[in-house]
């Protein structure tokens, strides 16, 4: 994401956002950060661990981050 | 148990207008609504309608006002503004507004709820960015997307292209195909944003990311317009001046796979775009051997390729190296003219107007110069093969 629609990300483009098909429950996707950021060689079925973006110190938004690199 | 239309070819476009599609018109949307309704009728040779029927959809993502007359016009505006009672008037709530308003008209005249029936289209460019949103809370469904960034509809087509770029291998320079292919032929269309004003490879190929594989090309520009068509009866249309266009079968994208919202991963497109297709030729009686005008939706570009492979023109995940090797190329004798009338990269965003008028123009021989002389079976698509739908028209009853 370079441009976001949204109003307070821009600071944080761009990033990287990733679809993620959890083991636990095939089918069910989700979307989320992937904090490993923007300039990671990145391809269909590598594998992610669930990770937290630390907003503020009450709010953490789930995001991922590359199995081994977490 | 024939699953074949039973209103195949018996409901017929049989007039039209179409505004000029430009960033932000002199009148509002509500005006140019009723002057182009207004010359949809005469030109279908009538003082007036008795049915009306739209999706009157605001597209954005981002916070405008929706306010009938100024950013959208719903079909009970438009017949009060035209001073007439309808017998009938209806609105589409889904995607694939424009398959789904002509599914509506084509059973309103076959039902005999109206005798004529108006079905028009109209879009507004809001001043200010079109998707810019400035929310600072999200609720319900919402709240699993906004918080990570996932918000739009450029975030959204951007996911499904991914996939099909790493799944496929499809290049930039296929998709430039694409782009060129379009504005060639909107710079040849007298009410087009675009006229006159064709695209080169190098100009699409250096143009910055946005959502990354998505660029400003990538999206079709967002303008003031509208677009009215006249259905009747096959038998009513014989008494009227211009050649009918007969509707041969509908169909509309379902069911979906529950998602997070603007959620459309590639698998979704595609096998419930199948679905979508195998519905669509049941319903007009054929197939898309049959098809010599397809005319592909393509408000996003990776569309184009969907429905290529959706709707059988080429196998799945050989679009990109179909279009690439000029296979909708509408100059190449043999080649699917699969975005003659522009589409919406070309034109702006009428949504699936273009696609349906130019198999309006071409089926009754109304496309003037541009006149492709060997059309008769058309195809209009609108929005995604799982959420949108197509129509097919032909030019002869069968």
């Amino acid at each position: 994401m370079r441009q976001s629609f949204l109003p307070g990300f821009d600071q944080d483009v761009p990033f990287l956002l990733v679809d993620v098909e959890l083991v636990e429950q095939p089918d069910l996707r989700i979307i989320g950060r992937l904090m490993d950021g923007p300039d990671v060689d990145l391809h269909i079925g590598d594998s992610v661990q669930v990770a937290f973006e630390k907003l503020s110190p009450d709010i953490a938004v789930p995001g991922f981050a590359l199995e081994g690199n977490q | 148990m024939s699953r074949r239309l039973a209103a195949s070819n018996k409901v017929a476009i049989v007039g039209y207008a179409q505004s000029p599609i430009e960033r932000h018109a002199q009148q509002s949307l509500g005006v140019l609504a009723v002057e182009t309704a207004r010359r949809a009728m005469a030109d279908a040779g009538l003082d007036q309608v008795d049915g009306f029927v739209t999706g009157s959809l605001f597209p954005t993502a981002g916070s405008h006002a929706l306010e009938d007359g100024v950013s959208v016009v719903s079909a009970n505006w438009l017949a009060a503004h035209l001073g007439i009672n309808p017998r009938y008037a209806a609105g589409f709530q889904g995607f694939g507004q424009i398959p789904g308003a002509v599914a509506m008209a084509v059973n309103a005249v076959a039902s005999g709820a109206a005798d004529h029936v108006l079905v028009h289209r109209a879009l507004h460019n809001p001043r200010g960015s079109y998707h810019a949103n400035e929310m600072s809370e999200v609720r319900g469904s919402q709240q699993w997307i906004v918080p990570q960034g996932y918000f739009g509809p450029l975030a959204m087509i951007a996911l499904a292209y991914n996939e099909y770029i790493q799944r496929y291998g499809a290049t930039r320079e296929a998709m430039a195909a694409v782009l060129v292919e379009a504005r060639k032929n909107g710079a040849r269309i007298p009410w087009s944003y675009w006229r006159d004003r064709p695209l080169s490879e190098e100009e699409y190929l250096a143009a910055p990311m946005i959502n990354d594989p998505i660029c400003r090309y990538d999206c079709d520009i967002p303008i003031d317009g509208v677009a009215a068509f006249v259905f009747t009866s096959a038998e009513r249309a014989k008494d009227l001046p211009h050649a009918p266009v007969y509707v041969s079968g509908y169909a509309t994208g379902a069911p979906v796979t529950p998602r997070l919202p603007l959620h459309w991963p590639l698998d979704d497109i595609m096998g419930v775009g199948s679905e979508t297709a195998r519905r669509l030729w049941e319903s007009a009686g054929m197939g898309p051997a049959d098809v010599d005008l397809p005319q592909v939706y393509d408000g996003f570009s990776p569309f184009v390729y969907f429905w290529l492979e959706s709707l059988g023109f080429c196998p799945v995940g050989e679009a990109h190296r179909f279009v690439l090797a000029g296979g909708i190329d509408s100059d190449r004798p043999g080649a699917l003219p699969a975005l003659s009338g522009g589409g919406a990269l070309g034109n702006g965003r009428m949504h699936g107007v273009p696609q349906m008028l130019e198999c309006y123009l071409q089926l009754s021989r109304r496309a003037a110069e541009r006149q492709r002389h060997q059309a008769t079976i058309g195809v209009a698509c609108h929005s995604s093969p799982h959420f949108g739908g197509a129509v097919v028209y032909s030019a002869e009853p069968f």
